[in-house]
């Protein structure tokens, strides 16, 4: 069966990783490569964490810089001052040979550094380039990616993703790795994802929606919506929490579910800046509403 | 009203080890065009620059719903796309959006809420809610000047 990437047990956009985080991720053309790692990139400089971009080895860093500012200001200053490191895999094992234990070993040391230096996190971005780059066995990555490297993360100091060209790994190699990691992240900026909430009652329809809703994923929205609409459950569940992102027509079309469902009661779960659009636009005023968030 | 809850639920911004960055103000600023391809990855731009302008938390997201909402009208109602500027002005970041369309001045934004049936004027009257200064504008082009809106958010902390 071909690779999904979107058949993950728990799928996240990048501003939602966190320390301790370790994250597959999938490209397939260089936008949804660079759009992944300029995020990621730019959301741990600006959080204050230090940094570690693996780029693909055979990208001079005068690219790899021009790409990753296309996503934000420029970085020249974090590279500068250290908070931004720009590495090649094989530096964690030279000058001796390749080994999954050196590799780690490598990583480790970085992570360490990185706190000896004064930073409370630290995060790589690992574009996995590097495999056919130094002749790595594949096999040996994907038992370090699933079960070789688990003790990097126990901490909560150290988050990574790991970047898959969709169209140099087989299908079956990215649904190991896919497997192999707790997270996956959407594969790009603009994407909506709408998942059956398991933990809904019997009388609940419940849906979860992940990514993001704006005029680029309205269609989508607009259709899980009338999914939440046709269904004849006495009560309604819109899990927004791992939303990150809600335009006010999105937020506007789901009060008016809401007002539209006489007899039955609709609850949205949600946190930050959507409970406040909600409330600002008026949830207070429908009596079968209940917005569950901060 | 702007948004009142300061910070982040993730902690907003920690200062790296060695200070804030002394990068020149032209480090700060962002200027592009955009069009309707371009929203959602205008968006992770615009988050690194509030968050390198100072913005954190539901102020960062407040600016950037309202930056959404006035790229979404320039897409929509003036041509597809337009121009978008970020920058620092004083104690507040604010987001300049420019298009070439018709035009309009602020009578079309509501004193009250619209009802939740009404299809017009909630973008702008919730920009007004979200933010600490919304002023429309016109153009310099020819027939069709075009729109010049500008939304504006305060930091907290301004001294940077």
């Amino acid at each position: 069966m071909p690779f999904q990437a979107e058949e993950h047990a728990r799928i996240v956009s990048v501003e939602r990783l966190r320390p301790g985080d370790h994250a597959f991720a999938s490209y397939v053309d260089e936008e949804s490569r660079w759009a992944t790692i300029g995020a990621y990139t730019h959301a741990g400089i600006s959080r204050g964490e230090r940094v570690l971009l693996f780029a693909d080895p055979a990208l001079p860093e005068t690219t790899v810089l021009e790409r990753l500012e296309a996503y934000g200001p420029p970085v020249g200053f974090s590279v500068r001052r250290g908070q931004l490191k720009l590495l090649t895999m094989d530096r964690m094992w030279l000058p001796r040979p390749l080994s999954v234990e050196r590799q780690m070993a490598g990583l480790r040391r970085e992570v360490e550094e990185a706190l000896d230096d004064g930073y409370a996190t630290v995060r790589s971005a690992i574009d996995m380039a590097w495999v056919a780059s130094f002749g790595a066995d594949i096999e040996q990555v994907l038992w370090r990616e699933s079960e070789g490297c688990h003790y990097l993360f126990r901490d909560g100091h150290y988050t990574e993703i790991c970047t898959y060209d969709e169209t140099r790994f087989s299908d079956d190699e990215l649904d190991r790795a896919s497997a192999g990691h707790p997270t996956a992240l959407l594969q790009r900026p603009g994407t909506l994802l709408a998942a059956p909430l398991t933990e809904a009652a019997d009388d609940t329809y419940g849906l979860r929606l992940i990514g993001e809703a704006d005029l680029s994923t309205r269609e989508r929205f607009d259709a899980a919506l009338r999914r939440v609409a046709a269904s004849d459950a006495p009560r309604a569940v819109l899990d927004l929490t791992e939303l990150t992102f809600l335009d006010i027509y999105c937020a506007r079309a789901v009060l008016r579910l809401a007002a539209a469902a006489d007899g039955r009661r609709v609850v949205i779960r949600c946190g930050g800046i959507h409970t406040h659009t909600f409330l600002l636009l008026g949830a207070l005023d429908i009596p079968q509403l209940t917005v569950e968030g901060e | 009203m702007g948004p009142t809850t300061e910070g982040s639920p993730d902690g907003g911004p920690e200062r790296p080890p060695g200070g804030p960055a002394p990068d020149g103000p032209a480090d700060h600023s962002l200027e592009t065009r955009f069009t309707s391809a371009d929203l959602p990855s205008l968006r992770v731009l615009m988050g690194a620059y509030a968050a390198r302008l100072g913005l954190a938390g539901r102020r960062r997201d407040a600016l950037l719903l309202s930056a959404n909402e006035l790229a979404d009208n320039a897409i929509r109602h003036a041509g597809g796309g337009g121009r978008l500027a970020l920058y620092r002005s004083g104690p507040l970041v604010c987001c300049r959006v420019s298009d070439s369309g018709p035009g309009f001045d602020a009578s079309v934004i509501p004193e009250c809420a619209p009802g939740l049936g009404s299809a017009t004027g909630w973008g702008l009257w919730t920009v007004r809610q979200l933010t600490d200064g919304l002023e429309i504008g016109r153009g310099d082009g020819g027939r069709a000047r075009g729109a010049v809106v500008t939304c504006c958010v305060r930091l907290t902390h301004p001294a940077r």
